[in-house]
């Protein structure tokens, strides 16, 4: 529900904001909320809510982006290294071993230095750190299944390899997948708020909610709606990615659908 | 099992609410305790020939052989030397020293001292404060003939090369020059390291304080030298600065009475702060600017003298200082800054986007151009955020036909690119390392330094030798005049748009009182009290 | 199975070295690109460019990178972490002193995660899709979905500035002499030498970052004891103690919770590096004189031996926790093959 309303307002925000997110309004900086600004002005006195509006674009879309990715990549070194074993899966393996064991935020700093601190680049560090986990997930799946009967049954049938991947196992082990990557999506938008807060994250003047977020931290106590519709936009985001994929893992997964 | 845990939980409780009298009390007591809110993460060490970044504790914990008084950078006065005479060339200053002048550790300070700070100062390796002497051609091989002590009483420095007067008594004043106790330092030596590992949670100075307590990114500690005998000694006894890295939490902390001074705010939290009773703000000019530096080499429209000076008719200076900075900035736009001599408080740039267009045109741009602008993250000076800066200076020149692309990166990272001479164009600032004018002429007007000027590829012969003139002299009326050419060439030629200085603000408890600070040696505390 | 549990430990150990080995190569490899200089991040930018020459190959950063990276290792198989470029202090020794509180904090954090998840967690189970259920989740995951700095910020605002009701920034309060140094951990330090006006001051500052840290990873806590609660009211013996016509309330607390505790427990042990990491945010705000600090520091000044240790640090607590968590499954059950 939640998810399904940000992805609408992401998805109309140029109709749902009042004006550009971008224009300034020096003279007016830092006015509370009004009928003509429902969430106030900032500190270069930029509509906060048009702000908000168009961050729904910039975090749904950068959260989907991040899981797309992290997935696809993990998806191929997972199935590679369940299907094909041996040498493959030790290498593959020990891969996924160092980047886990890396601590995550310091390797995103590090990317994000590398490739120069801006959101784009955030949202790649953040794949970097997190496509371990798929590859694992999807390698434990691959491993299960591969001695299923209806495995056999297509090899049988004369199947290639490939076919039998992307036919029977790839779908078959979606189902974690999907719920693993829906709850992961939300800590991707709040890692994402966090190098923005740090400084490696997105540049103004992106209207980032994180950024939002870090920039109004200095007004929290005085001007407090500059900082706080944003955070309150990731908490109700966030909180809609966990929830939803709380209710798709009760749906996908049979064991506990079972029972009720 | 359950009851272990009733019994971890009534621990914890008493543990938490039992906060009764403590067994040791503290020595000083919050009257005679002034707890400084900072962001000190940048401090790497507080040995005093070391120490670059942020030198107040060094003040307070060592003497040097003149000083300027809190408030006056423009006339160096006696300390430790009572008095010094300077040779017909200028080049050999004598200085007599006072008698009887105690360390922290009892031992008396003579000529030797000095001698042996200055060694270090050339012998420590990976210093970052040691240029500030070896530009004067002092080094490891020449130190023990440029630096001589005929008696207890006196030391003779005969430098090697001719260095601007006022330049080398002010660095005398500084914290790279402060004279450290020969004795008790080189009884702390490891592996030839200049007794700098020592010195780096010890002090051993003849200042009004000594350190009790560093540990980096968490907090300096200096209480008062009971061995101090310069002068009368201060009431304050104890001196904290906690590292606070958040403003806001700075800013709590003062509210809250759990610190006094808070020198970190942004100026819309100063302004809040303004508003209530228990607090004042306290501002001086700091010794720096915030400029916009254009590559004339880069960038071919920034070939251009008229190109150059559209940009700074382009900027809306009112806009920036007024707005953005809230008081928390001055209109500036010679190369030196209010406070030093030299200063020239001249505005001739007003922001006018008709006759911005009409030099581009002049220049041969009148279709506008595109440029990138290298922008830090964080703050610029002033406190405000860079990026907001960086957008209000996109919005001016597009008014004028100038698209620039801002691309925000770690300061690091653009000074890498800066220095490399790979940059179009950047928003950047500069603060003094030592309060005379030649600290600021030179980076900005001489290229022969491989500063600012020549970063840029602003090659201005004439300009470099008005600056090289002009360092050679005393703080005389030729200085003055010299400065003031300086000043205009640099204005109207130079690839410096220079946009206003910066304050010093601190946020300060009304319990605080006579607070006299200055952007050089900070906060006096001999005049300080507290309620 | 004894022999076989011996080997796995050594096959193991020697999988955690090839990580750490990796890892360090890893970073090694990072620092040399990050496009910033160390040496002027270190000498500030006044610094004339015929001294940060200088500088640089004092440090041995102008020899060839496989040189500097074997050198590193060789030092390493010493027990060397090397110097610290910023400032000037061997890493080990930076290490040993930021390490400690950033082990009480995360400590404290994960008791704060478990304190609030595990009871939010049976509730939710109990409650099974009814509104108890719904607002237990909304709550633990609550902590989950708000940016930690905001979080932190706003409650030092509230709970500090304007009401006092907690201590500010910091281990211990201005006034509150140090216990003497032992572990470096402030409240144990303070629990040994007896002084109990230091434990409670410690204490009393730890409340604030613990509970930011911590209810950040409730959500995950009370997740796992919901499921694995829910997984375990299923199987045969619970059935069978609902048979017998045990109240709800004594099936779920006799029988399910005990088993279902012990894969809450593991995961919770290996979020405990996940805490690690994500104390630089908390400590950031609270002026924690953590680990997390002292590597966003070093990130941003390029320091390379600096975060070559925190970064080798991290993955050695990571490793380790994930080693025992394995054993303990491993021993716990025996169909759980060695691979």
């Amino acid at each position: 529900m939640i998810v399904a309303l940000f992805a609408l307002v992401a998805l109309l925000a140029p109709w749902i904001a009042l004006q550009s997110p971008l224009t300034q309004d020096l003279a007016h900086r830092l006015t509370g909320p009004s009928p003509a600004h429902p969430f106030g002005l900032d500190s270069l006195g930029r509509d906060v809510f048009s702000r908000v509006v168009y961050g729904a674009r910039i975090s749904v879309v950068s959260g989907v982006l991040v899981v797309a990715t992290a997935s696809a990549f993990g998806i191929t070194a997972g199935t590679v290294a369940g299907w094909v074993g041996g040498w493959w899966d030790e290498a593959l393996m020990r891969l996924t071993d160092m980047f886990l064991a890396f601590p995550s935020l310091i390797l995103a700093m590090a990317i994000s230095a590398i490739l120069r601190p801006s959101l784009t680049n955030a949202l790649l560090a953040i794949a970097v750190t997190s496509w371990p986990t798929y590859a694992r997930l999807i390698r434990a799946q691959v491993l299960s299944l591969r001695s299923r009967d209806y495995i056999d049954a297509a090899r049988a049938q004369g199947a290639t390899d490939i076919v039998i991947i992307v036919r029977h196992l790839i779908p078959n082990a979606l189902a974690p997948l999907l719920v693993q990557a829906t709850l992961n999506i939300g800590g991707i938008i709040l890692t994402s708020a966090g190098l923005s807060f740090i400084g490696f994250g997105a540049q103004p003047p992106t209207p980032e909610w994180g950024l939002m977020v870090s920039e109004g931290r200095t007004f929290l106590m005085d001007q407090w709606w500059v900082a706080t519709f944003p955070a309150l936009a990731i908490l109700l985001l966030v909180l809609g990615f966990n929830l939803l994929g709380d209710g798709v893992r009760d749906v996908l997964d049979p064991r506990l659908r079972k029972m009720g | 099992m359950r009851r272990v845990v009733a019994v971890l939980v009534a621990v914890l409780l008493v543990g938490v609410w039992a906060v009764g009298r403590g067994s040791s009390a503290p020595v000083y007591g919050p009257q005679q305790t002034i707890v400084i809110a900072a962001d000190i993460s940048s401090v790497v060490s507080l040995d005093p020939q070391v120490s670059f970044e942020f030198t107040t504790p060094d003040h307070l914990c060592y003497s040097n052989l003149v000083e300027f008084a809190r408030g006056d950078l423009t006339h160096p006065r006696p300390s430790v030397a009572t008095s010094w005479d300077v040779s017909k060339d200028g080049r050999v200053y004598t200085f007599h020293l006072r008698r009887g002048i105690k360390f922290a550790s009892g031992n008396v300070l003579t000529a030797d001292d000095v001698v042996y700070s200055f060694q270090r100062v050339v012998n420590i390796p990976k210093d970052p404060a040691a240029w500030l002497i070896t530009q004067m051609g002092i080094d490891e091989k020449n130190v023990g003939e440029v630096v001589k002590a005929p008696d207890p009483q006196t030391v003779v420095i005969s430098l090697p090369k001719p260095f601007s007067p006022g330049a080398f008594l002010s660095i005398m004043a500084n914290t790279v020059a402060g004279i450290v106790d020969s004795k008790t330092v080189k009884a702390h030596v490891q592996n030839n390291d200049w007794g700098t590992n020592w010195l780096n949670d010890h002090s051993a100075g003849s200042g009004p304080y000594q350190l009790a307590r560093w540990e980096r990114l968490v907090t300096i500690e200096l209480v008062a030298n009971p061995n101090y005998n310069i002068g009368p000694a201060p009431a304050i006894k104890r001196i904290i600065w906690p590292n606070i890295m958040e403003n806001t939490v700075q800013r709590n902390m003062l509210t809250r009475g759990d610190a006094d001074i808070a020198t970190g705010l942004s100026a819309s939290q100063l302004a809040a702060l303004r508003r209530e009773p228990r607090f004042y703000v306290a501002q001086i000019p700091d010794l720096g600017m915030e400029y916009v530096g254009m590559d004339v080499k880069n960038v071919p429209a920034f070939a251009k003298p008229e190109v150059r000076r559209a940009v700074k008719y382009a900027l809306d200076y009112d806009g920036i200082v007024r707005d953005l900075l809230a008081g928390n900035g001055l209109p500036l736009q010679g190369i030196i800054p209010k406070g030093l001599f030299g200063y020239d408080a001249s505005l001739p740039f007003k922001h006018d986007p008709a006759r911005a267009k009409q030099l581009l045109s002049e220049g041969g741009f009148g279709n506008g151009f595109t440029v990138e602008m290298l922008a830090p993250n964080g703050t610029a000076a002033g406190g405000i955020s860079a990026g907001d800066l960086a957008s209000k200076i996109k919005n001016d020149l597009a008014a004028a036909g100038i698209t620039v692309n801002v691309r925000q990166l770690a300061s690091d990272e653009l000074y890498k690119t800066y220095r490399a001479q790979k940059s179009q164009m950047v928003l950047a600032n500069w603060y003094v390392d030592y309060p005379d004018p030649d600290d600021f002429a030179k980076p900005f007007g001489d290229y022969t330094q491989k500063s600012l000027a020549w970063r840029l590829q602003y090659y201005n012969d004439p300009l470099a030798k008005l600056v090289q003139q002009a360092s050679g002299l005393q703080n005389t009326p030729e200085r003055a005049s010299l400065y003031k050419k300086i000043n205009e060439m640099a204005m109207q030629d130079g690839p410096f748009a220079i946009m206003y200085q910066p304050m010093i603000s601190y946020a300060v408890s009304k319990r605080i009182q006579h607070l006299v600070f200055d952007a050089v040696n900070g906060i006096d505390f001999f005049s300080l009290t507290k309620q | 199975m004894e022999m076989s549990l011996a080997r796995y430990l050594a096959r193991r150990a020697a999988l955690t070295v090839f990580v750490v080995f990796g890892v360090t190569l890893i970073t090694f490899a990072l620092t040399h690109v990050v496009p910033a200089d160390p040496v002027v991040a270190y000498l500030g930018d006044h610094a004339p460019p015929e001294l940060v020459e200088k500088v640089r190959h004092q440090i041995g950063l102008d020899r060839p990178l496989p040189v500097q990276y074997l050198l590193y290792l060789r030092d390493l198989l010493r027990g060397d972490l090397g110097i610290s470029i910023m400032d000037n202090r061997p890493v080990s020794h930076d290490l040993g002193q930021y390490l400690p509180a950033t082990v009480e904090l995360a400590t404290s954090a994960m008791v704060v995660a478990i304190l609030i998840g595990v009871p939010t967690g049976i509730v939710s189970a109990l409650y099974k899709d009814s509104w108890p259920d719904q607002a237990a989740r909304v709550f633990a995951l609550g902590g989950t979905s708000l940016p930690v700095f905001y979080v932190a910020l706003l409650l030092l605002g509230v709970l500090y500035s304007r009401f006092g009701v907690l201590p500010g920034p910091g281990q211990l309060s201005i006034y509150t002499p140090p216990p003497p140094h032992l572990t470096g951990m402030v409240a144990v330090d303070a629990l040994v030498a007896g002084d109990w006006a230091a434990l409670g001051d410690a204490l009393r500052h730890l409340v604030l970052p613990a509970f930011v840290l911590g209810y950040f990873s409730t959500g995950l806590v009370t997740r796992m004891t919901r499921s694995s609660l829910l997984e375990v009211m299923r199987q045969d013996y619970v059935r069978t103690a609902r048979a017998k016509g045990m109240g709800e309330r004594r099936v779920v607390l006799r029988h399910a919770l005990r088993n279902a505790l012990l894969p809450t427990v593991t995961v919770i042990g290996l979020t405990f590096g996940d805490l690690l990491s994500g104390s630089v945010l908390t400590e950031t705000i609270f002026s924690w004189p953590g680990i997390g600090r002292y590597a966003t520091n070093s990130v941003t000044n390029v320091d390379v031996p600096a975060v070559l240790g925190v970064t080798l640090v991290a993955a050695v607590i990571y490793s380790v926790f994930n080693l025992v968590t394995d054993v303990v499954y491993a021993y716990l059950d025996p169909q759980i093959r060695y691979t």
